[in-house]
């Protein structure tokens, strides 16, 4: 594809008010679906541990509990805590006082017990809130979609004489069409690449408040940052054509002779 | 070169009557002007010839095959050169992007693409433009860059819709000049609608066009033929 299409994509989203202004409204859409991917995934866990820190809170202390999750989920399935010995839980940061409070025995044996059924716990409450984000994620999509198509229609509407002058000149539709599909991707990719620099920026920005909240809060690191930028990168290809559907068929119905009346 | 045969056409359903039943040959090389009034058909004459719309009834042959059986995408790109009375260029590229757009999927490379572009600019006085978007050019030197772009694929046939409609006496002068200049250059047959009988008479012949057909003018515009076409040479 030649040069000058890009260049004539790339021209026409900057130079078109209808795209500026569906560029601002993908930003704030792009940045609450960004929050939703990562909260989806990476900070899920960490807001199931925490409420589950607080509801065990009046048994024994949050800080151990803590420790203890984090340690044992790092055992393997033959582990098991009764075969380690005071030295090796005391390494771990695992209390065997606190162990017993929080089962009402002695026993190890029932601390694991209990373990396996905070453990289910927790998988449940992390699986309700990944599906909640993956259906607030969608829900975004479409949102953009939407958008994108009041945005295409209105800059298909406007520029009805010039796409009739470039087929009048021999630009097919499937030509125009595809013009029309690459601004688009341009837009959003614009939109997206945005916000992954606004997410870069913070997440280098050391010693902020900012960066306190996306780091060690959101738990913010280079392989989640990655991943988002592959997910919305893919995103930024697919999205705009559920929402260009319809301003493609309204420009592939424009007449050459008809767009010469339009005014 | 063109040949048109019982072209009719109609809109609003059948309603409206734009060209009923013309017949019209036009050769190549020859420069001929459609004049008319407004709603006469005279655009719509010429957007059949340019493949813009399709007929209801007749025939456009050009070069001897049937637009009816061509791509008529194909056929604007590479037969046909537009020039529009609102000159009708892109707001967002710069006048030699202009003059490259009916270059595209032609298969010409984009170094050539914009030579040729470069060239043609040149060749109507607009070299110190090209980078230039058009809003920045006068209505006369747009109307060229208009006519650049419609010579950039060597047309066989030049379609001009009242191409000086929107400018000043002098400048119209200049315009119509260059068209001819260009279509002389290029042997391309030149088709100019305008109503502007200064403008017409520069032309070989005069078609007049009265409610959809080619009417007998001889009391208006001097001698003419039976078919109402008007050989200015020969009056």
């Amino acid at each position: 594809m030649d040069l000058l299409f890009f260049s004539f994509a790339l021209k026409n989203v900057f130079r078109n008010k209808w795209r500026s202004t569906f560029i601002i409204i993908l930003l704030t859409i792009g940045i609450l679906a960004l929050f939703a991917s990562i909260t989806s995934g990476e900070i899920g866990g960490n807001l199931v541990d925490k409420a589950i820190n607080a509801s065990m809170n009046n048994s024994f202390e949050s800080q151990n509990y803590s420790a203890l999750m984090e340690n044992y989920s790092n055992l393997d399935d033959s582990s098991s805590l009764d075969n380690m010995s005071d030295e090796d839980l005391q390494n771990m940061g695992i209390d065997k006082n606190n162990l017993a409070h929080m089962n009402g025995s002695n026993s190890l044996n029932n601390s694991k017990f209990n373990m396996s059924d905070l453990e289910n716990q927790k998988d449940e409450m992390t699986k309700g809130i990944k599906s909640f984000f993956f259906y607030m994620t969608l829900f975004l999509v479409l949102i953009g979609s939407i958008v994108i198509m009041i945005a295409m229609l209105k800059s298909v509407g406007e520029r009805t004489r010039e796409i009739g002058v470039l087929k009048s000149i021999g630009w097919t539709n499937f030509r125009v069409s595809g013009l029309i599909i690459l601004e688009s991707v341009f837009q959003l990719l614009i939109a997206w690449v945005i916000v992954l620099i606004i997410l870069l920026i913070l997440y280098l920005y050391n010693g902020s408040a900012i960066q306190e909240t996306f780091v060690n809060t959101l738990h913010m690191n280079m392989i989640v940052f990655q991943r988002i930028f592959a997910l919305t990168f893919l995103a930024s290809l697919f999205v705009p054509l559920i929402g260009i559907i319809i301003p493609l068929l309204k420009a592939f119905r424009i007449k050459p002779s008809e767009a010469m009346r339009y005014e | 070169m063109i040949s048109i045969k019982n072209l009719t056409k109609r809109y609003d359903k059948g309603m409206t009557i734009a060209l009923n039943n013309i017949n019209l040959d036009i050769d190549d090389g020859e420069f001929v002007s459609i004049m008319g009034t407004s709603g006469s058909g005279k655009s719509t004459l010429l957007n059949m010839i340019g493949g813009l719309d399709v007929p209801n009834e007749g025939t456009v042959d050009v070069m001897g095959e049937s637009l009816s059986k061509v791509s008529l995408s194909k056929y604007r790109r590479e037969t046909v050169g537009f020039v529009f009375q609102l000159h009708n260029l892109v707001p967002n590229l710069t006048c030699v992007e202009n003059v490259e757009l009916p270059l595209f999927g032609s298969g010409v490379k984009s170094s050539d693409m914009k030579s040729r572009a470069m060239n043609l600019l040149k060749a109507v006085g607009l070299d110190e433009f090209v980078n230039k978007r058009p809003n920045k050019l006068s209505g006369g030197q747009m109307q060229r860059v208009a006519i650049a772009r419609a010579l950039v694929n060597n047309p066989k046939i030049i379609l001009a819709d009242e191409p000086t409609g929107q400018l000043d006496s002098e400048n119209s002068e200049v315009i119509m000049d260059l068209l001819q200049e260009k279509q002389k250059e290029t042997n391309a047959a030149l088709v100019v609608v305008t109503h502007d009988f200064e403008i017409a008479k520069k032309a070989e012949r005069i078609i007049k066009i009265k409610d959809g057909q080619i009417e007998n003018s001889q009391e208006d515009l001097g001698v003419t033929d039976i078919d109402g076409i008007v050989d200015l040479e020969d009056s």
